[in-house]
């Protein structure tokens, strides 16, 4: 059975870290064999996010010794991204049919849906501010941008999710005059 | 504290509520103009935030302010969402799919058939998507509800596995298929 490289990419409560778990099965090829696994997250302006923060790497040393569990929490994410992650492994005995290297485009929303949650406790604890039509205005165009992101990702056009997610970054900058 | 259990509810009569007040709707503007779409899209945009907050803030009290105003908003149509949800009969036909794993937020994919770049070629009957594994579904087409198999006329299977959705005939192109998943 063919190697296929895989991983999944969740954020928690904690909108400042990200965790990638490789779900790639090592049955039909053991984690020995692989010379490296690295990790690439890509911003939409072609950079690379740094992890470690003083990381002189484009990639990130997902490496199977420093990371036996298969999971790496990325921490210093600063805002939302629409982010192009790959995950690359290097294999010593490539095997015929096997995939080594796995790219998705994920939104990253957790800080516009912390904003969103905010809002919703705003407009929960106090109805009467939908009247003001730039508060209901604001949450719906926030909402929108939110949704437009994730759609984005799941269209896999990274661009326009990260676009996306910036018009809800410059929405929630604005706060203290919207909401 | 409202428990988990009852959030996991709010959320699915939301669900339900929203597409039972857009109906509504538009059923009210043939006739008259009432502009209701502010609280549907607030019940949306609630009940987003809700099922954002759920695997982390359940049993907050600032949690339970969101979901208590949910509940007010979805009030008016419990009754029917209710039913819909439970039994399995009214806009979903047959016993809903229970998702065998817990597979993320729900949401909503819109798909022109045989448009540019459309995962749904003009003239074919299937649509895939991953995401929609172990999901449950309610599939709109041009607006009207499309029944699973065997419903009469019109109707589709679901490979839950491979989130593949087969219809009994083909689509034409410019149709709008409209997939919410929970």
């Amino acid at each position: 059975m063919p190697f296929v490289a895989n991983y999944t990419v969740a954020q928690g409560l904690d909108c400042s870290q990200l965790i990638i778990t490789d779900t790639s099965s090592y049955a039909s090829e053991a984690k020995v064999t692989f010379t490296y696994r690295r990790l690439y997250l890509y911003k939409a302006d072609g950079t690379t996010i740094k992890f470690p923060s003083g990381s002189t790497t484009d990639y990130i040393n997902f490496s199977f010794a420093s990371y036996p569990t298969d999971q790496i929490t990325i921490t210093g994410i600063d805002q939302d991204y629409g982010l192009r992650v790959v995950m690359e492994l290097n294999s010593s005995a490539p095997q015929p049919g096997s995939i080594y290297s796995k790219s998705t485009i994920v939104g990253l929303t957790c800080y516009t849906n912390t904003a969103l949650y905010g809002v919703a406790q705003v407009a929960a604890v106090n109805p009467a501010r939908l009247q003001d039509p730039v508060f209901y205005e604001s949450w719906s165009d926030l909402q929108t941008e939110r949704d437009a992101a994730v759609m984005a990702a799941t269209y896999g056009d990274q661009l326009a999710c990260d676009a996306a997610l910036k018009r809800a970054k410059n929405i929630i900058n604005q706060s203290a005059l919207r909401f | 504290m409202l428990s988990n259990a009852t959030i996991t509810d709010y959320i699915k009569l939301a669900d339900v509520s929203v597409f039972l007040g857009m109906d509504e709707f538009q059923k009210k503007r043939y006739y008259k103009w009432v502009d209701e779409t502010e609280k549907i899209r607030i019940l949306y945009m609630v009940n987003e935030s809700m099922r954002w907050g759920q695997p982390y803030l359940v049993g907050t009290q600032g949690f339970d302010l969101i979901a208590n105003y949910a509940y007010t908003l979805f009030g008016q149509w419990i009754l029917e969402a209710t039913q819909i949800a439970n039994t399995g009969f009214g806009l979903v036909v047959g016993t809903p799919v229970i998702p065998s794993a817990v597979a993320g937020a729900a949401g909503m994919i819109s798909v022109t058939v045989g448009a540019v770049g459309s995962p749904i070629p003009a003239n074919t009957n299937q649509y895939t998507n991953v995401t929609l594994a172990s999901r449950t579904l309610i599939v709109i087409l041009d607006n009207l509800v499309v029944q699973p198999s065997p419903a009469p006329g019109l109707n589709y299977t679901f490979n839950n596995v491979t989130g593949t959705i087969t219809f009994s005939a083909n689509l034409s192109a410019g149709q709008t298929l409209t997939i919410i998943y929970i």
